[in-house]
Protein backbone atom coordinates (compact mmCIF):
# COMPACT_ATOMS: atom_id res chain seq x y z
CA UNK A 1 0.00 0.00 0.00
CA UNK A 2 1.49 3.12 -1.28
CA UNK A 3 1.03 6.71 0.80
CA UNK A 4 -1.69 8.59 -0.85
CA UNK A 5 -1.14 12.41 -1.10
CA UNK A 6 -3.77 14.15 0.86
CA UNK A 7 -5.33 16.54 -1.73
CA UNK A 8 -8.75 17.04 0.25
CA UNK A 9 -8.83 16.85 3.87
CA UNK A 10 -12.62 15.98 3.44
CA UNK A 11 -13.28 13.87 0.53
CA UNK A 12 -16.67 12.08 -0.29
CA UNK A 13 -17.50 8.71 0.57
CA UNK A 14 -17.52 7.87 -3.13
CA UNK A 15 -14.54 9.24 -3.90
CA UNK A 16 -12.59 7.76 -1.19
CA UNK A 17 -14.29 4.81 -2.52
CA UNK A 18 -12.63 5.50 -6.08
CA UNK A 19 -9.44 5.65 -4.98
CA UNK A 20 -9.27 2.36 -2.81
CA UNK A 21 -11.09 0.62 -6.46
CA UNK A 22 -8.00 2.82 -8.12
CA UNK A 23 -5.34 0.61 -6.12
CA UNK A 24 -5.26 3.66 -3.24
CA UNK A 25 -5.84 1.27 -0.30
CA UNK A 26 -4.63 3.11 2.31
CA UNK A 27 -7.32 5.26 1.64
CA UNK A 28 -9.60 2.74 2.57
CA UNK A 29 -8.64 4.24 6.67
CA UNK A 30 -10.75 7.63 5.68
CA UNK A 31 -13.92 5.23 5.64
CA UNK A 32 -12.82 3.76 8.92
CA UNK A 33 -12.60 6.57 10.76
CA UNK A 34 -15.38 7.94 9.40
CA UNK A 35 -17.77 5.05 10.06
CA UNK A 36 -16.36 2.95 13.31
CA UNK A 37 -18.13 4.69 15.87
CA UNK A 38 -21.74 3.90 14.16
CA UNK A 39 -20.29 0.49 13.72
CA UNK A 40 -19.02 0.09 17.21
CA UNK A 41 -22.52 1.32 18.59
CA UNK A 42 -24.01 -1.13 16.50
CA UNK A 43 -22.50 -4.31 17.23
CA UNK A 44 -22.26 -3.47 20.96
CA UNK A 45 -25.94 -4.42 20.51
CA UNK A 46 -25.48 -7.66 19.73
CA UNK A 47 -22.10 -8.70 21.02
CA UNK A 48 -21.66 -8.34 25.51
CA UNK A 49 -17.82 -9.17 25.48
CA UNK A 50 -15.38 -6.07 24.16
CA UNK A 51 -13.23 -8.51 21.78
CA UNK A 52 -16.28 -10.07 20.62
CA UNK A 53 -17.67 -6.92 19.76
CA UNK A 54 -13.94 -5.62 18.02
CA UNK A 55 -14.34 -8.43 16.14
CA UNK A 56 -17.59 -7.97 14.54
CA UNK A 57 -16.60 -4.04 13.41
CA UNK A 58 -13.33 -5.94 12.23
CA UNK A 59 -15.69 -8.39 10.16
CA UNK A 60 -17.74 -5.79 8.51
CA UNK A 61 -14.67 -3.54 7.59
CA UNK A 62 -13.23 -6.53 5.92
CA UNK A 63 -16.40 -7.81 4.08
CA UNK A 64 -16.69 -4.03 3.50
CA UNK A 65 -13.52 -3.98 1.50
CA UNK A 66 -13.52 -7.19 -0.45
CA UNK A 67 -16.77 -6.36 -1.88
CA UNK A 68 -16.26 -2.56 -2.04
CA UNK A 69 -16.61 -2.60 -5.95
CA UNK A 70 -20.66 -3.74 -5.65
CA UNK A 71 -21.16 -0.34 -4.07
CA UNK A 72 -23.55 1.39 -6.66
CA UNK A 73 -23.17 5.52 -5.63
CA UNK A 74 -27.28 5.92 -5.98
CA UNK A 75 -27.47 4.91 -3.06
CA UNK A 76 -25.63 6.42 0.25
CA UNK A 77 -22.46 4.46 1.49
CA UNK A 78 -23.41 4.26 4.98
CA UNK A 79 -26.69 2.69 4.04
CA UNK A 80 -24.80 -0.39 2.08
CA UNK A 81 -22.13 -0.11 5.16
CA UNK A 82 -25.20 -0.81 7.60
CA UNK A 83 -26.45 -3.32 5.35
CA UNK A 84 -23.18 -4.93 5.90
CA UNK A 85 -23.21 -4.63 9.54
CA UNK A 86 -26.66 -6.19 10.16
CA UNK A 87 -25.75 -9.15 7.97
CA UNK A 88 -22.25 -9.49 9.95
CA UNK A 89 -24.10 -9.50 13.59
CA UNK A 90 -26.90 -11.29 12.56
CA UNK A 91 -24.41 -13.94 11.16
CA UNK A 92 -22.79 -13.61 14.71
CA UNK A 93 -25.75 -14.14 16.86
CA UNK A 94 -26.46 -17.62 14.31
CA UNK A 95 -23.10 -18.62 15.14
CA UNK A 96 -22.74 -17.60 18.73
CA UNK A 97 -26.42 -19.26 20.22
CA UNK A 98 -25.71 -22.01 21.88
CA UNK A 99 -23.65 -20.20 24.16
CA UNK A 100 -25.74 -17.74 24.99
CA UNK A 101 -27.39 -19.41 27.39
CA UNK A 102 -28.53 -18.11 30.56
CA UNK A 103 -30.59 -18.73 33.89
CA UNK A 104 -32.64 -16.60 35.08
CA UNK A 105 -30.50 -17.44 38.49
CA UNK A 106 -27.68 -15.63 36.51
CA UNK A 107 -29.72 -12.65 37.11
CA UNK A 108 -27.75 -9.94 39.09
CA UNK A 109 -29.08 -7.87 42.50
CA UNK A 110 -29.60 -4.77 40.33
CA UNK A 111 -32.04 -7.02 38.51
CA UNK A 112 -33.61 -8.98 40.17
CA UNK A 113 -34.74 -5.93 42.26
CA UNK A 114 -35.52 -3.95 38.85
CA UNK A 115 -38.21 -7.23 38.50
CA UNK A 116 -39.29 -7.33 42.05
CA UNK A 117 -40.56 -3.95 41.85
CA UNK A 118 -41.97 -3.89 37.99
CA UNK A 119 -43.67 -7.28 37.37
CA UNK A 120 -46.18 -7.02 40.54
CA UNK A 121 -47.49 -3.51 39.56
CA UNK A 122 -45.39 -2.32 36.37
CA UNK A 123 -45.00 1.39 36.68
CA UNK A 124 -43.64 4.08 34.40
CA UNK A 125 -40.68 6.38 35.31
CA UNK A 126 -38.26 5.74 38.32
CA UNK A 127 -36.73 2.75 37.23
CA UNK A 128 -32.35 1.82 37.03
CA UNK A 129 -31.69 1.97 33.33
CA UNK A 130 -28.57 0.05 33.53
CA UNK A 131 -30.63 -2.82 35.33
CA UNK A 132 -33.24 -2.61 33.11
CA UNK A 133 -30.49 -2.66 30.01
CA UNK A 134 -29.10 -5.85 31.41
CA UNK A 135 -32.18 -7.34 31.94
CA UNK A 136 -32.70 -7.06 28.48
CA UNK A 137 -29.69 -8.15 27.40
CA UNK A 138 -30.36 -11.45 29.09
CA UNK A 139 -34.00 -11.63 27.60
CA UNK A 140 -32.14 -11.10 24.20
CA UNK A 141 -29.69 -13.68 24.89
CA UNK A 142 -32.52 -15.98 25.02
CA UNK A 143 -34.50 -15.10 21.84
CA UNK A 144 -33.48 -16.62 18.89
CA UNK A 145 -31.41 -15.27 16.40
CA UNK A 146 -34.27 -13.41 13.14
CA UNK A 147 -36.16 -12.83 17.00
CA UNK A 148 -32.93 -10.65 18.77
CA UNK A 149 -32.16 -8.85 15.21
CA UNK A 150 -36.03 -8.10 14.61
CA UNK A 151 -36.95 -6.73 18.31
CA UNK A 152 -33.52 -4.64 17.99
CA UNK A 153 -34.00 -3.30 15.54
CA UNK A 154 -37.43 -2.22 15.77
CA UNK A 155 -37.90 -1.82 19.70
CA UNK A 156 -34.35 -0.29 20.70
CA UNK A 157 -33.13 1.05 17.33
CA UNK A 158 -36.91 2.48 16.38
CA UNK A 159 -36.61 1.31 12.51
CA UNK A 160 -39.31 1.45 10.35
CA UNK A 161 -40.62 -2.04 9.17
CA UNK A 162 -39.64 -0.84 5.78
CA UNK A 163 -36.10 0.14 6.98
CA UNK A 164 -36.12 -3.12 8.84
CA UNK A 165 -36.91 -5.06 5.16
CA UNK A 166 -34.11 -2.73 3.56
CA UNK A 167 -31.78 -3.58 5.99
CA UNK A 168 -32.22 -7.64 6.52
CA UNK A 169 -33.17 -8.21 3.31
CA UNK A 170 -36.31 -9.67 4.21
CA UNK A 171 -39.32 -9.12 3.02
CA UNK A 172 -42.01 -6.57 4.48
CA UNK A 173 -44.69 -8.94 5.30
CA UNK A 174 -41.35 -11.21 6.70
CA UNK A 175 -40.19 -8.52 8.92
CA UNK A 176 -43.93 -8.69 10.51
CA UNK A 177 -44.60 -11.43 10.90
CA UNK A 178 -41.21 -12.02 12.86
CA UNK A 179 -41.91 -9.26 14.99
CA UNK A 180 -44.77 -10.75 15.99
CA UNK A 181 -43.71 -14.00 16.85
CA UNK A 182 -40.15 -12.14 18.26
CA UNK A 183 -42.96 -9.95 20.99
CA UNK A 184 -44.21 -13.42 21.96
CA UNK A 185 -41.06 -15.39 22.43
CA UNK A 186 -40.19 -12.55 24.88
CA UNK A 187 -43.13 -12.09 26.79
CA UNK A 188 -42.96 -15.93 27.17
CA UNK A 189 -39.33 -15.59 28.49
CA UNK A 190 -40.31 -12.88 30.25
CA UNK A 191 -43.27 -14.61 31.92
CA UNK A 192 -40.81 -17.38 32.53
CA UNK A 193 -38.15 -15.15 34.60
CA UNK A 194 -41.09 -13.79 36.30
CA UNK A 195 -42.72 -16.85 37.68
CA UNK A 196 -38.96 -18.72 38.44
CA UNK A 197 -38.69 -15.24 40.72
CA UNK A 198 -41.77 -15.76 42.45
CA UNK A 199 -42.36 -18.83 42.70
CA UNK B 1 -48.76 -9.87 36.87
CA UNK B 2 -48.93 -7.84 33.43
CA UNK B 3 -46.49 -9.29 31.16
CA UNK B 4 -47.09 -6.88 28.25
CA UNK B 5 -46.57 -4.09 30.64
CA UNK B 6 -43.64 -5.32 32.03
CA UNK B 7 -41.87 -5.46 28.52
CA UNK B 8 -43.18 -2.18 27.25
CA UNK B 9 -41.31 -1.03 30.67
CA UNK B 10 -38.43 -2.92 29.82
CA UNK B 11 -37.77 -1.73 26.49
CA UNK B 12 -38.71 1.72 27.05
CA UNK B 13 -35.87 1.32 29.62
CA UNK B 14 -33.37 0.09 27.51
CA UNK B 15 -34.43 2.20 24.59
CA UNK B 16 -33.24 5.17 26.56
CA UNK B 17 -29.38 3.68 27.65
CA UNK B 18 -28.15 3.58 24.02
CA UNK B 19 -24.65 1.39 23.76
CA UNK B 20 -21.66 3.45 23.72
CA UNK B 21 -20.01 4.16 20.42
CA UNK B 22 -16.48 4.59 21.88
CA UNK B 23 -13.65 3.37 19.14
CA UNK B 24 -10.71 1.59 20.73
CA UNK B 25 -7.88 3.61 20.47
CA UNK B 26 -5.93 2.68 17.75
CA UNK B 27 -8.71 0.63 16.05
CA UNK B 28 -7.92 1.71 13.01
CA UNK B 29 -4.79 0.89 12.58
CA UNK B 30 -5.41 -2.74 13.51
CA UNK B 31 -8.49 -3.52 10.64
CA UNK B 32 -5.44 -1.70 8.42
CA UNK B 33 -2.86 -4.25 9.36
CA UNK B 34 -5.18 -6.48 8.46
CA UNK B 35 -6.50 -5.88 5.26
CA UNK B 36 -2.63 -5.12 4.37
CA UNK B 37 -1.98 -8.60 5.76
CA UNK B 38 -5.04 -9.84 3.23
CA UNK B 39 -3.93 -8.15 0.18
CA UNK B 40 -0.49 -9.18 0.62
CA UNK B 41 -1.58 -12.88 1.06
CA UNK B 42 -3.52 -12.54 -2.44
CA UNK B 43 -2.10 -10.64 -4.58
CA UNK B 44 -3.42 -12.82 -7.49
CA UNK B 45 -7.35 -13.45 -5.81
CA UNK B 46 -8.33 -10.47 -8.48
CA UNK B 47 -6.79 -11.62 -11.35
CA UNK B 48 -8.38 -15.55 -10.38
CA UNK B 49 -11.86 -13.87 -9.95
CA UNK B 50 -11.88 -12.37 -12.95
CA UNK B 51 -10.68 -15.73 -15.15
CA UNK B 52 -13.15 -17.29 -13.15
CA UNK B 53 -15.60 -15.58 -14.03
CA UNK B 54 -14.61 -15.06 -17.67
CA UNK B 55 -14.62 -18.81 -17.44
CA UNK B 56 -18.21 -19.15 -16.21
CA UNK B 57 -19.26 -16.68 -19.04
CA UNK B 58 -17.85 -18.53 -21.75
CA UNK B 59 -19.24 -21.91 -20.29
CA UNK B 60 -22.79 -20.12 -20.20
CA UNK B 61 -22.76 -18.93 -24.18
CA UNK B 62 -21.27 -22.46 -25.10
CA UNK B 63 -24.19 -23.84 -22.95
CA UNK B 64 -26.74 -21.43 -25.05
CA UNK B 65 -25.42 -22.28 -27.94
CA UNK B 66 -25.73 -26.05 -27.94
CA UNK B 67 -29.15 -25.39 -26.42
CA UNK B 68 -30.48 -22.98 -29.69
CA UNK B 69 -28.55 -25.69 -31.61
CA UNK B 70 -30.86 -28.76 -30.02
CA UNK B 71 -33.29 -26.41 -29.73
CA UNK B 72 -33.72 -26.13 -33.65
CA UNK B 73 -32.67 -29.40 -35.78
CA UNK B 74 -34.89 -28.64 -38.29
CA UNK B 75 -32.57 -26.15 -39.83
CA UNK B 76 -29.76 -27.87 -40.11
CA UNK B 77 -31.08 -31.45 -40.62
CA UNK B 78 -33.23 -30.25 -44.12
CA UNK B 79 -30.40 -29.01 -46.13
CA UNK B 80 -28.85 -32.39 -45.84
CA UNK B 81 -31.99 -34.44 -46.40
CA UNK B 82 -33.15 -32.40 -49.24
CA UNK B 83 -30.74 -33.73 -51.75
CA UNK B 84 -32.19 -30.37 -54.61
CA UNK B 85 -31.50 -27.89 -51.92
CA UNK B 86 -28.14 -29.79 -50.90
CA UNK B 87 -27.30 -29.42 -54.39
CA UNK B 88 -28.76 -26.32 -55.24
CA UNK B 89 -26.91 -24.28 -51.96
CA UNK B 90 -23.89 -26.51 -53.39
CA UNK B 91 -23.65 -25.41 -56.31
CA UNK B 92 -24.73 -21.92 -56.41
CA UNK B 93 -21.02 -20.96 -55.18
CA UNK B 94 -19.72 -22.50 -58.09
CA UNK B 95 -21.91 -20.99 -60.31
CA UNK B 96 -21.55 -17.85 -59.40
CA UNK B 97 -17.70 -18.19 -59.33
CA UNK B 98 -17.68 -19.17 -63.10
CA UNK B 99 -19.88 -16.43 -64.35
CA UNK B 100 -17.22 -14.10 -63.82
CA UNK B 101 -14.65 -15.76 -66.00
CA UNK B 102 -17.19 -16.57 -68.99
CA UNK B 103 -18.04 -12.16 -69.04
CA UNK B 104 -14.10 -11.95 -69.44
CA UNK B 105 -13.69 -14.14 -72.46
Amino acid sequence: MAPSPLLNPDPSDAEVVAEVLAGDTARFEVLVCRYQPRLFGTARRYARREDEVQDIVQEIFLKAFSKLGSWRADAPFEHWLMRMAVHTCYDFLRSHQRNREHNTTDLSDDESDWLERHAPAPASGGHDAEAARTLVAKVLDKLSPPARLVITLLELEDRSVKEIAELTGWSVPLVKVRAFRARAEMKKILRHMASEKYL
Amino acid sequence: MDIDRLQTELLRAARADRPSDRVPLGFERRVMARLAERVRRDPWSEWTAAFWRAAMSGGAVALLAVAVNLATPGAVNDLAEDPELFAAADGAPAAAAEEPAQDLW
